[in-house]
């Protein structure tokens, strides 16, 4: 896709630096994107790997650019089957995880978990958030109800195919409940509408002999409000309606409180309402909260005017870039 | 002859009947939403259902592929319903990258693995032979996909030699022409430049095509020529005193080349239809790629186009290849008609 300079932009060319044409480029393979990027051939990289950043960070004639990404990871826990069903199991699948390691594992992309929505949606605020690795406490949780070495809690984990960051999740979360001894986790991976279809089908029989009790999903702001993390997530009036609260969570003070704060015009107490709803969802564990994905920018070093917007998909603005 | 063009047009015909009601059927075991996942999880049921009526997902299967065959007669390939295109305009620009690429792997192919093995039977048991052999064992088992990473690494990386990807550099405009392949339309513009530019995009890709093919065509020329060149007649050909490059050339190479033809003719259908990994490589926006996406998404539309394509691809592939033979072999020439 080529981009050209447009005359008549109410901005202005006041600078002889501005880019009269970007051209955009589609390089599926990445190592043929890092390649073109080092030798010069590419002035921008702007979805790779997280593999290829090391090698980015050394080069003197790259610049990696990082900023305040929106987009969640989690991987949603089914509430209406077993074993997941079970709070305790859900809480023991969150001391399970260790969320240091995957971002290691993902070179420091994501932020730590701060619950299901950034802090940022919520005044700048986290809830108490309980969940650090401990198997030993995980493995407790799962003795609890009722899972142990003679009895393993059995674990489906459903991924989109070809999402490396969900696959490395979802294998450390493995290996963090195989060191409990009680419970074990298969992962599966699959193209996005046979997910789709699976969870509108799973819905009508809620047969827990086929369940999956994972589901790997990164959530967006699709508006600027904690609305879009909270209310189609886990309002119980969105379960079968859409296809977000497709694990079922549902509690009623949840329920209430988001109606709340849709209704509420006044910002502060919208936002307090917000936070309400946000420290329940975290103490029912919910889900996996994976954590907030940075956005990352692999630049040439002479490029310059850059910066990082929050928005969903990577997004550069143009206007200001220019080449010294 | 034109009795033998109709019977292959309308056996074309129902081959491709037959490969659209698999796809079809398949896409219909397959448990999937499309709908759902071009519209986004937000979308509500109601939205999804108009969706799918306005696509005519609803509809029974069997009309729903009687209204496709029946579009695809008009050439109306539909709508991709994970883009919104119409997939014949996506298909009018992978299409020719596609022919770009598969076209010249064609002809290398041909003639380095026909010169190949030919050079391997003649001078069978000795350094080339040897030579000939370790190149075709390494084509065939080298992985597509690491063997383009070594070239990018070393033609592009370390000798700055060739480009990497893409069919022209990131600054140059694509030439305007009626093709759509670059190479053709420059050289129509008569702006040489961009045909040099052309031609050096490809170079890399069409090499990682091609060594497969180039490997069998050689493997089957030898073994093939070999038989050939033991036969009674060649060895007529040699007592009655004619030279050894007629007598190769002229009698066995000829009989040699139909199990050729045949696996070559193959290797083609492949490559038209599944440049995936070399399209990928090499950020090539070929069919392969484009059926890729569309089948990651179960976008049935595309992947449904994607299998007239090929299929049809085969099929004239085939009828070249039988008119070929009539064309070596005098005999099958003579049976025909």
């Amino acid at each position: 896709m080529l981009l050209r300079k447009f005359d008549g932009y109410w901005g202005g060319w006041r600078q002889a630096k501005h880019f009269t044409a970007v051209n955009m480029l589609i390089i599926p393979e990445a190592s043929t994107q890092r390649l073109m990027l080092e030798k010069g051939e590419l002035d921008m990289a702007m979805k790779f790997p997280t593999e290829a950043l090391p090698a980015f960070q050394k080069n003197p004639d790259v610049q990696v650019a990082r900023g305040q990404g929106l987009r969640v990871l989690y991987l949603r826990l089914q509430n209406a089957a077993p074993p997941t069903s079970d709070g305790r199991v859900r809480q023991a699948i969150n001391y399970a995880f260790d969320g240091a390691s995957f971002r290691k594992a993902t070179e420091g992309t994501y932020d730590p978990p701060t619950g299901p929505a950034p802090a940022l949606f919520l005044g700048d605020w986290s809830p108490k958030f309980p969940y650090t690795y401990d198997p030993a406490k995980a493995k407790m949780l799962l003795q609890g109800a009722g899972y142990g070495e003679g009895r393993k809690a059995k674990l489906i984990a459903d991924l989109l195919i070809a999402t490396p960051d969900q696959r490395k999740a979802a294998e450390i979360l493995q290996a963090g409940l195989a060191a409990t001894g009680a419970a074990e986790l298969e992962i599966r991976e699959n193209e996005w509408p046979v997910m789709l279809k699976y969870n509108s089908e799973w819905q009508k029989t809620r047969d827990p002999a086929t369940a999956h009790h994972l589901f790997g999903l990164f959530t967006p702001p699709r508006v600027p409000d904690a609305y879009a993390y909270l209310w189609y997530t886990y309002h119980s009036k969105a379960i079968g309606a859409f296809a977000r609260n497709v694990m079922n969570y549902a509690n009623p003070k949840v329920d209430d409180l988001l109606d709340r704060a849709a209704a509420s015009t006044r910002s502060a107490e919208k936002i307090a309402f917000y936070r309400q709803a946000t420290q329940i969802i975290v103490d029912d564990a919910a889900d996996l909260f994976v954590g907030t994905q940075t956005k990352v920018y692999a630049l040439r070093k002479h490029i310059k005017g850059f910066y990082v917007h929050p928005l969903w998909f990577p997004t550069v603005t143009v206007y200001p870039l220019h080449r010294e | 002859m034109l009795r033998f063009l109709l019977r292959r047009t309308l056996f074309l015909a129902l081959v491709v009947l037959g490969a659209l009601a698999v796809v079809f059927a398949m896409a219909h075991v397959i448990p999937s939403d499309p709908a759902r996942a071009a519209l986004g999880q937000d979308a509500s049921q109601e939205q999804v259902d108009e969706y799918r009526r306005k696509l005519g997902l609803d509809d029974p299967l069997w009309w729903q592929f009687v209204r496709y065959v029946g579009r695809l007669a008009r050439g109306d390939l539909g709508v991709s319903i994970v883009t919104g295109n119409r997939v014949v305009d996506d298909l009018r620009d992978a299409v020719p990258a596609t022919v770009e690429l598969v076209l010249p792997s064609i002809v290398v192919a041909l003639v380095l693995g026909i010169l190949l093995g030919v050079a391997s039977a003649v001078w069978r048991g000795r350094a080339v032979d040897h030579l000939s052999r370790v190149v075709s064992i390494l084509g065939m088992s080298l992985p597509v996909f690491w063997f383009g990473l070594v070239l990018q690494l070393v033609f592009y990386k370390h000798l700055s030699w060739l480009p990497a990807g893409g069919r022209l550099p990131l600054t140059a405009m694509p030439p305007e022409g009626p093709t759509g392949i670059y190479t053709v339309d420059a050289l129509v513009a008569g702006d040489l430049g961009l045909v040099l530019e052309a031609f050096r995009h490809l170079v890399l890709p069409v090499i990682t095509l091609s060594t497969v093919s180039i490997a069998t065509v050689a493997r089957i020329t030898r073994a093939s020529l070999l038989d050939v060149l033991g036969r009674d007649y060649v060895r007529t050909a040699r007592a009655k005193g004619l030279g050894e490059r007629a007598t190769v050339y002229k009698h066995a190479l000829r009989n040699a080349l139909i199990p050729v033809v045949t696996i070559f003719g193959l290797r083609v259908g492949i490559m038209l239809g599944g440049a995936v990994l070399t399209e990928t490589i090499f950020a090539w926006p070929g069919i392969g790629r484009y059926a890729f996406y569309g089948l990651r998404q179960l976008d049935l539309p595309v992947v449904s186009a994607f299998v007239v394509y090929v299929t049809l691809a085969y099929a004239a592939l085939n009828m070249l290849v039988d008119a070929s033979y009539s064309f070596l072999d005098p005999r099958i020439r003579g049976a025909a008609s």
